[in-house]
């Protein structure tokens, strides 16, 4: 996972012919189970936003709510300014793309994507022409005649994403439309998503579980958990500067380490770091600290041995025991890891970047090293550090 | 090796016969009736086998008038039992599914309650019931057809069930809507043509039915297909067995159309699919 930076990913707004969305105080509730719970988020004109969390969070259903497939039980849904709870799901001019198969199997690909026009009255020729030329931007020109049982999974997703684009909808929303793919197709369908949302400008909501997706598409991602928005903001900043303990645990790897903090800095592992935004600013606290803004060099009398050298390619992943019998996990450039072999005495450290601090939990020791450990768990979160 | 292989051989013989076997047996037991009835209608002298044959029994169909018109009869009582209990049935289904599966239970069970309930009780409740309704809805033995859609319930149900829930219809309304379409449209250009075949499976199980029902005709006296085939049975025997065996082979007829539609469909689309390179997992990952 590279998140790219903002700016580059800015300029997809440049040309972008969406209407903005504000979701305010929405509230949800399944029973005594609260799906969302006071969930405000602002998305821009043209902006590609992806909804981010674990199953549960509440972001299908407030994808849902904005699509008018769910109602809001308090908040409002505000689309270019007008508040259209009210708007039933046929007439709020949304283009929907769903994690199952949604493609109608008794039409062809050409009549799949030209049903939301045909309900729109639009004449046949007109019709027929959009579908292709749509069809055409997703990759599937020559696929107009097919019925979706003579298409694989990726392609039957290509053809919703072109049946909705064909409305040209003021939203997009797409709610988790890679996750029923293998990986190979997942990836293109990823890029081309990226690369017809620059070329088109709708505002986009997407709604994923993998952070990898949600980091490499999307302009801003809003980390959702228990129906609460945890953060907001550029994949970078999200990455970098979390400002829970549940978005710096959710996203990519994160070794937790005891730390004293005082006076806006913390002490960690013989180092004093920053602390980041919304930290715990004294006493004794847990620092969260990715693998990559670890450090270890050679040294007898260090406070750890390396436990494990793991190749990833261009990087490393050390994981290195430390006196006090906690793992931590630590990311360098291969180059530089080739020097370290297991059983190695080193000095770990902490690069002088900001860093969270919260309140001592009861995890010692680092979920990167228990990801680490645990193979069903790390390609993903291997991914995440990479 | 060659030992092996001539083990082999036999097993795979074996098991050619074993097949020939089951096929002979099922077969016979499925159409021996079916060529004694044929074998029976047939008879020049119904009393004794002969090799003579004849098609009297046959001619007498058409040359009686009370079996032409229990035939029309039946055949009108079939056809409005289907659109009654397609109309009632497929929307209200289709909306439980879509808008309140809670009562998904509840449905199932009235639709079910007729299996459970004897034809002779039906009559017996619904005769006071009908003493009343004679005079508002006339005389009309049409009036069959409200019976019969109670009747056809449960193998409707299951059809048009095992068709809903083999699509994934609430995804499908929600894209729809999505898209556009009001409710109506969902139900007429989505829903409708996803389940085609629940639905004309559910219409030959209800005209199969509608077809051989004689229970309730009969005690309700009025003059269908099979209250008439027994009529005239006790007068000549062929020409009733040469009407029964018309209805069965009607029946078959339907069952082969829905069949064939059914598997044109699918061959067709596993056709286009293979000579597009695609796999058969691609299709349905």
């Amino acid at each position: 996972m590279t998140p790219e930076t903002d700016t580059a990913k800015g300029a997809a707004r440049a040309d972008g012919s969406g209407v903005g969305v504000q979701l305010v105080g929405l509230r949800r509730s399944f029973g005594p189970t609260r799906a969302l719970d006071e969930l405000s988020i602002d998305i821009a004109p043209g902006e590609f936003v992806a909804f981010l969390g674990p199953s549960g969070c509440g972001k299908t259903t407030a994808l849902r709510i904005i699509a008018g497939l769910d109602d809001a039980d308090s908040g409002e849904v505000l689309v270019g300014g007008k508040d259209i709870r009210r708007l039933p799901a046929n007439r709020r001019d949304m283009g929907m793309v769903f994690q199952a198969y949604s493609l109608f199997p008794n039409m062809t690909a050409r009549d799949n994507v030209a049903f939301g026009l045909r309900m729109r009255k639009v004449r046949k020729r007109a019709r027929r022409q959009k579908a292709e030329e749509v069809l055409g931007l997703v990759g599937l020109a020559g696929y107009a005649d097919r019925y979706p049982s003579q298409m694989s999974g990726g392609q039957q997703q290509r053809v919703a994403l072109a049946r909705a684009l064909a409305i040209e909808p003021r939203v997009l929303l797409l709610d988790e439309p890679l996750s029923a793919l293998d990986a190979k197709v997942r990836g293109e369908l990823r890029d081309e998503i990226r690369r017809i949302h620059l070329e088109i400008g709708t505002t986009t909501v997407f709604v994923t579980h993998d952070q990898e997706e949600a980091l490499t598409l999307a302009d801003r991602v809003a980390v959702i958990n228990y129906g609460r928005l945890q953060q907001i903001g550029p994949p970078t900043e999200i990455y970098e500067r979390p400002r829970t303990e549940f978005v710096a645990d959710f996203i990519g790897l994160t070794n937790r380490l005891p730390g004293v903090a005082k006076d806006g800095t913390v002490a960690v592992l013989d180092t004093r770091v920053p602390l980041l935004e919304g930290s715990v600013e004294s006493g004794e606290v847990t620092v969260l600290v990715r693998p990559e803004a670890m450090h270890v060099t050679p040294r007898d009398d260090g406070n750890g041995r390396i436990a494990m050298v793991s190749f990833r390619g261009s990087i490393c992943m050390l994981r290195v025991r430390l006196v006090t019998d906690a793992l931590v996990l630590v990311q360098m450039p291969s180059a530089e890891a080739t020097q370290f072999s297991a059983g190695d005495p080193v000095q770990a450290s902490v690069r002088s970047v900001p860093v969270l601090a919260v309140a001592p939990g009861d995890r010692p020791g680092s979920r990167a090293a228990d990801v680490e450990s645990d193979p069903s768990l790390s390609p993903d979160a291997a991914d995440a550090v990479g | 090796m060659t030992a092996r292989a001539s083990s082999i051989g036999r097993r795979s013989l074996l098991r050619n016969v074993l097949r020939w076997v089951i096929f002979v047996v099922v077969g016979g037991y499925l159409l021996i009736p079916l060529v004694a009835m044929l074998e029976f209608s047939t008879r020049e002298t119904p009393t004794a086998m002969a090799w003579k044959r004849t098609a009297l029994g046959w001619k007498g169909i058409a040359d009686n008038p009370s079996v032409m018109s229990a035939i029309v009869l039946s055949l009108e009582l079939a056809a409005l039992t289907v659109v009654v209990m397609l109309f009632l049935l497929a929307p209200t289904m289709v909306w439980v599914h879509l808008r309140v599966p809670k009562m998904r239970r509840v449905i199932e069970f009235i639709s079910l309650l007729p299996l459970t309930i004897p034809a002779i009780v039906i009559v017996v409740g619904l005769a006071p019931v009908y003493s009343r309704l004679m005079p508002v809805i006339g005389q009309s033995p049409l009036v069959l057809t409200f019976i019969y859609v109670v009747l056809v319930l449960p193998y409707a149900y299951r059809s048009i069930d095992a068709s809903l829930r083999s699509i994934d219809i609430e995804t499908l309304a929600q894209a729809a809507r999505g898209l556009g379409a009001s409710w109506l449209q969902v139900f007429l250009r989505i829903v409708v043509p996803s389940i085609r075949a629940g639905l004309l499976s559910a219409a030959v199980l209800s005209i199969a039915l509608v077809l051989g029902e004689f229970t309730i005709s009969s005690l309700l006296v009025y003059d269908t297909l099979q209250v008439i085939v027994n009529q005239v049975g006790q007068d000549n025997a062929q020409v009733a067995v040469a009407v029964s065996l018309a209805a069965l082979l009607f029946g078959f007829v339907l069952l082969f159309i829905v069949s064939t539609v059914g598997a044109g469909r699918r061959r067709a689309a596993r056709a286009t699919a293979i000579e597009a390179g695609l796999e058969e997992g691609d299709l349905y990952e």
